[in-house]
């Protein structure tokens, strides 16, 4: 080291500014696991700047081993941001558990992302909202959140503007969801519910309460017929349509082009 | 007294390194740093003007880095349509990723460098490139990358590996 002259350059030194913009480039896991256990004064750095812990995203990446490390991770990350946490975007590790306990130290969450989070219960989800009355973006994919959590998720998050529920497998087969959103969800200005099995009522109810609505996304919402009432009342990009529409129906080209495919 | 005007027509700025070393610039890309923009404002960057806590090898660095970003910046050459824009964009992208890589030590200097002199675009390049020496690296690791000492104690390192069971199991 000391005949490159490396030892004036003292990385454990940096001033904090630089170390701060250098530690909010990196994800939470390797803040945790590696840079903030490098030296004393990193250690001090991330240990009590919120800031670094604004907005969270953590992953088990796939592995059910790591749902442990994953947890002590996220309740690590939600401690040291102080109540400042803007952002938490989890997948399949976090538990009713866990989500109460960032429900209860997060008052000013703005957006939550949940993805193959089977441990999440209906009940468990309509608990923790509590906690998060400034929501803005809520983002629930592949989970088991269905039927009247949609009206909790409504009445606790009044400010929220951005609700994805896309459903692989559960879900009523009427139009409970939809009507939660409909009746409880004023501010909303982009929605997506692929999968789901709301009607036409409930869509309609949908489109007549949510006035501030600019997007609705409904791919693979097998209940909905498109009749003259909807049509009136929704402008749908041909992009929307596009690759479910085109899977159903077996298209064939006039192009003589594709001729020597066959 | 008259500024040294560049071939171009454009007033020219020079820079004076800790060890002496003269860089004349255009005053576009002497600007990109705050500090000097501050300098050209209050009128005191004639003749020339002074960094002494920047050495002539580092300075010569960013000035390189000054020149090529003030002349790909977005109108400097009065062009302005979306493909020439994202064709400058491209080269810039090229010539950052190849301006940062250089060993840790330079690195440690470019970002001083670019802190002290308010550069924001160059420190963000400097932060990024070593966050990117960080990622995915265990503590020992990272202290190797950078010759980092672990000054912990014995006591805290105990401590430390308790708290944080679950980073040390794959280590």
């Amino acid at each position: 080291m000391a005949e490159d002259g490396g030892e004036s350059r003292d990385w454990a030194e940096l001033p904090s500014d630089a170390l701060a913009a250098v530690f909010g480039k990196l994800d939470v896991s390797d803040l945790l696991a590696g840079a903030g256990l490098v030296c004393r004064p990193w250690r001090q750095l991330a240990a009590t700047d919120p800031t670094l812990w604004r907005r969270v995203a953590l992953s088990n990446k796939g592995n059910l081993m790591e749902n442990e490390k994953a947890e002590a991770m996220a309740r690590t990350a939600v401690d040291r941001a102080a109540g400042t946490m803007e952002a938490f975007w989890a997948d399949s590790f976090v538990t009713d558990g866990l989500l109460l306990y960032v429900s209860m130290r997060a008052p000013s969450l703005k957006s939550l992302k949940l993805s193959l989070c089977f441990g999440v219960s209906n009940k468990g989800m309509s608990e923790a909202m509590q906690g998060f009355p400034q929501l803005e973006e809520l983002d629930i994919t592949i989970c088991s959140l269905y039927g009247d959590v949609c009206q909790s998720i409504g009445k606790a998050c009044p400010q929220l503007k951005c609700f994805r529920l896309n459903n692989a497998f559960d879900g009523m087969n009427d139009d409970t969801e939809a009507l939660g959103i409909a009746n409880n969800t004023p501010e909303l200005r982009e929605l997506q519910l692929i999968g789901n099995n709301l009607s036409n009522v409930g869509l309609m109810s949908i489109l007549d309460h949510c006035l501030h609505l600019e997007s609705v996304d409904i791919r693979r919402c097998n209940n909905i017929q498109m009749d003259n009432a909807l049509i009136s009342n929704v402008y749908i990009p041909v992009s929307d349509l596009g690759f479910d529409l085109f899977d159903d129906l077996d298209m064939v080209t006039d192009d003589d082009d594709d001729d020597d495919i066959y | 007294m008259a500024a040294a005007e560049g071939s171009d027509g454009g007033k020219m700025i020079v820079l004076i390194s800790a060890d002496g070393q003269r860089f004349e610039l255009p005053e576009a890309a002497a600007k990109l740093s705050q500090i000097v923009l501050y300098m050209i404002e209050d009128g005191c960057c004639y003749p020339s003007i002074p960094l002494p806590k920047v050495d002539g090898v580092i300075l010569a660095k960013i000035v390189e880095y000054c020149n090529k970003h003030a002349a790909l910046s977005s109108g400097a050459d009065g062009s302005s349509d979306a493909a020439s824009e994202r064709s400058k964009e491209r080269e810039l992208k090229i010539f950052d990723a190849e301006f940062i890589d250089v060993d840790v030590t330079t690195l440690f200097d470019v970002m001083m460098a670019a802190n002290y002199l308010n550069i924001k675009g160059l420190l963000d390049l400097a932060c990024q490139r070593t966050a990117d020496l960080i990622k995915g690296k265990s503590p020992e690791q990272i202290r190797q990358t950078f010759g980092i000492k672990n000054d912990f104690t014995p006591e805290e390192e105990a401590a430390i590996r308790k708290e944080n069971a679950w980073a040390f199991d794959n280590i």
